[in-house]
């Protein structure tokens, strides 16, 4: 009797593994995301709650781990960078190779500006900070921002070829801006000129490529489009979405 | 048969030394249009024939009674300008952007050059970090990223010094940087 039961299971195995197979395996690979996980399990301490870590705390594991200095904020926000950080990284590493350095600084605005000031410690200007970045209240505004500003110096502080310059300033002439704000940047700072018309739409187009849910934020003065930018840049701006990948795609 | 096969072997030997010397003339002329189009970025010999070089989009007047003639460059934004007065070449801008290809870098001017009389920021269409390496006397500029050291631009100009230099092609540049108005 068992051994005719063991002869029945092993015909089943044999026979029905590989079925089994094709359709558990793709089953599994429809659930690839990983929620980010929360800061105490990060730091490895399951028994210490998220509350009890300092802000040098969260500020040292970012730099550790993503090789971004981040100076004088609070608790919170370098919580929403981390967890943005996290997410980029299963996205692209190569983003965390061509910020590689970045030193950003807290600094409150009362029109909420945020700017990328210079390229990690270059010599000419080693005194000053890479970003000023302005603490929003807004979780996702924050994190968008954030993106903004290192796209900014990735385009600006990385050779043309990594930071894919000439195909960049080619797709914007073909395309336009991908964004309202990168068609009209003027109305942050008043005027429209080519170099903000480029730079503005080179970070836009970072930002949302890494941000694929994120409907368009508001900037200072600028009214945004009610859409969804990375919808956008397949279906609008193709050579925009070949040149994001050149950049970030690993 | 010793003779069939040899005369295989033969023909064999003959097909592939044809298509090595193929080969070897499409590199030759692949690599002698690579120098072409490098030298059309050099200073013309002749204003007369400046509106027949490759790449010729505008002839303009300026107010000062020079020329100024603009070639399309890579940057769809920026052009490759030659300024001419009377029949004498007096200024060129020439961007270095090319398809996929690596920039020079400073280093390999400034080993030629030495070290420049001036380092300005600008200019304005690029914005920080870029600055403006100037050598007054050899009358050579190079426009190049300060934290890559990526040269963007080659400007040529009469030797001259440095009231003239701004006065004439450097309104727009500074001592100091300029941070970028855009958030």
């Amino acid at each position: 009797m068992n051994i005719s039961k063991n002869l029945i299971l092993n015909t089943v195995k044999m026979n029905y593994l590989p079925i089994i197979a094709l359709v558990v395996l793709p089953v599994a690979q429809t659930y690839p995301e990983v929620a980010t996980p929360p800061l105490y399990t990060i730091v490895g301490n399951y028994s210490e709650p998220a509350t009890e870590l300092t802000p040098n705390a969260v500020a040292s594991k970012i730099q550790k781990e993503f090789n971004i200095t981040m100076q004088g904020f609070e608790y919170e926000h370098l919580q929403w960078a981390y967890e943005k950080f996290a997410d980029v990284k299963k996205r692209s590493k190569k983003f965390f190779t061509l910020t590689s350095g970045a030193v950003i600084q807290m600094r409150n605005h009362e029109q909420g500006y945020s700017y990328q000031a210079s390229c990690r410690n270059h010599k000419p200007v080693s005194d000053q900070v890479g970003i000023y970045l302005h603490p929003h209240a807004d979780k996702e505004k924050f994190q968008l921002t954030l993106i903004h500003e290192l796209g900014h110096l990735i385009q600006i502080c990385n050779d043309d070829i990594q930071a894919q310059y000439t195909n960049h300033i080619k797709a914007l002439e073909q395309e336009g801006g991908i964004t309202a704000y990168a068609r009209n940047p003027g109305c942050a700072s008043g005027t429209n000129n080519e170099r903000s018309l480029r730079n503005e739409d080179y970070a836009e187009m970072i930002t949302y490529y890494l941000s694929p849910n994120a409907k368009e934020r508001d900037i200072v003065n600028c009214p945004p489009d009610n859409t969804i930018p990375y919808q956008n840049l397949a279906s609008k701006y193709p050579q925009h979405l070949e040149v994001v990948k050149k950049v970030l795609d690993d | 048969m010793f003779n069939l096969n040899l005369k295989k072997y033969f023909f064999i030997a003959f097909i592939l030394l044809t298509l090595i010397f193929v080969l070897s003339l499409i590199i030759i002329v692949q690599n002698s249009r690579k120098q072409t189009d490098r030298s059309k970025v050099e200073i013309p010999k002749a204003s007369k024939n400046l509106e027949t070089l490759p790449n010729f989009e505008s002839k303009k007047d300026l107010e000062n009674g020079n020329i100024e003639y603009a070639y399309a460059s890579e940057d769809p934004y920026r052009d490759d300008l030659v300024i001419t007065s009377g029949e004498k070449i007096v200024y060129e801008r020439t961007l270095t952007v090319k398809d996929n290809q690596a920039l020079p870098k400073l280093d390999e001017f400034t080993e030629e050059y030495g070290t420049p009389d001036q380092e300005l920021f600008g200019p304005e269409y690029y914005g920080a970090p870029f600055k403006t390496y100037i050598y007054l006397s050899k009358g050579v500029a190079f426009v190049a990223n300060s934290a890559t050291l990526e040269v963007r631009e080659i400007h040529r100009f009469t030797p001259t010094n440095l009231e003239d230099y701004l006065a004439k092609w450097g309104q727009d540049l500074s001592t100091t940087q300029q941070p970028d108005d855009h958030p």
